[in-house]
């Protein structure tokens, strides 16, 4: 992790935003270099199959090259290509699958509790090694019950451990937002591996 | 702090934004609350597993090395011959 953070945070530098409105290939090779990793495992996280998530991963360079003369520098290099990444994502996904539109979580969420915010059906106390081990087998079913937008936020938080205001600038949207499609998602997926019985 | 602002406060991760004081009614709670427990390891133990496993779905140096291969051949004309300086 470490080696991986030295690498890309050294391309965040004016001289290489300077090359990459010039379309300066060595300043352009090297955002390829430090970025393309962490594209390919984000699109990957985010559902992607590997061939879908490598074309799309490719598409999203050659969007990021096409575009590198409009770059102002005002955010990252690394938003600026992560925000055409879900944009591409988004594209692949519905030409692969219709998204989930309905989003029932908030209401299961609330019915576990009274009035007065106390559980009424707490979640299944569960042993948590067995727990983790059938989490492990079962969570790529429950993943693909998560939403695009709801995925690609907990992608970006828990993979690339990304902070808010860089989440909210590559999903445009507001911080409260990304409050909610985290909410979503953690309670998407717990409730999801919970029907499934895992931990019992 | 009621049992669901508790879950609210653990699933939006919004931290950040409680007051000092109201993080640690927090932190207490999901320590001395069961349900409130199991409820935070659940969601600790599904992020530590997803962590793990997009981790382990990168791509190999091979791999890598074709994929990048095929981007670069995309590279726009170095010598621009638009704005003029
Ligand atoms: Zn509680």
């Amino acid at each position: 992790m470490t080696a991986a953070k030295n690498s890309t945070t050294s391309v965040e530098t004016p001289e290489i935003v300077a090359g990459i409105q010039a379309q300066d290939h060595e300043a352009l090779e090297a955002v390829v270099n430090a970025y393309l990793p962490q594209i390919v495992r984000a699109a990957r996280g985010a559902g992607l199959s590997a061939v879908t998530a490598d074309d799309v991963a490719q598409e999203t360079f050659i969007t990021f090259f096409e575009k590198s003369p409009t770059f102002e520098g005002r955010s990252k290099i690394r938003t600026w290509i992560f925000g055409i990444l879900y944009r591409k994502i988004a594209e692949a996904r519905r030409s692969v699958k219709r998204s989930n539109e309905m989003d029932d979580i908030d209401e299961i969420v609330d019915q576990r509790f009274n009035a007065d915010g106390k559980w009424i059906s707490p979640p299944r106390p569960v042993d948590q090694e067995l727990y983790e081990s059938e989490v492990m087998g079962l969570l790529d079913d429950c993943l693909e019950t998560v939403p695009d937008q709801q995925r690609m936020a907990f992608v970006l938080r828990e993979v690339e451990d990304m902070e808010t205001p860089e989440i909210c600038n590559v999903l445009d949207v507001t911080s409260t937002n990304l409050g909610v499609l985290l909410f979503r998602a953690r309670n998407r997926l717990r409730e999801c591996l919970e029907s499934k019985g895992v931990g019992s | 702090m009621t049992c669901k602002e508790a879950l609210h406060h653990v699933a939006c991760e919004d931290i950040e934004s409680l007051s000092w004081r109201q993080r640690r009614i927090l932190k207490r709670h999901i320590k001395v609350c069961p349900p409130c427990k199991d409820y935070a390891d659940q969601v600790r133990a599904i992020q530590r597993i997803f962590r793990k496993k997009s981790r382990g779905l990168a791509l190999d140096e091979a791999e890598l090395k074709q994929l990048k291969a095929t981007i670069m051949e995309c590279l726009p004309d170095e010598e621009s011959d638009g704005d003029g300086t």
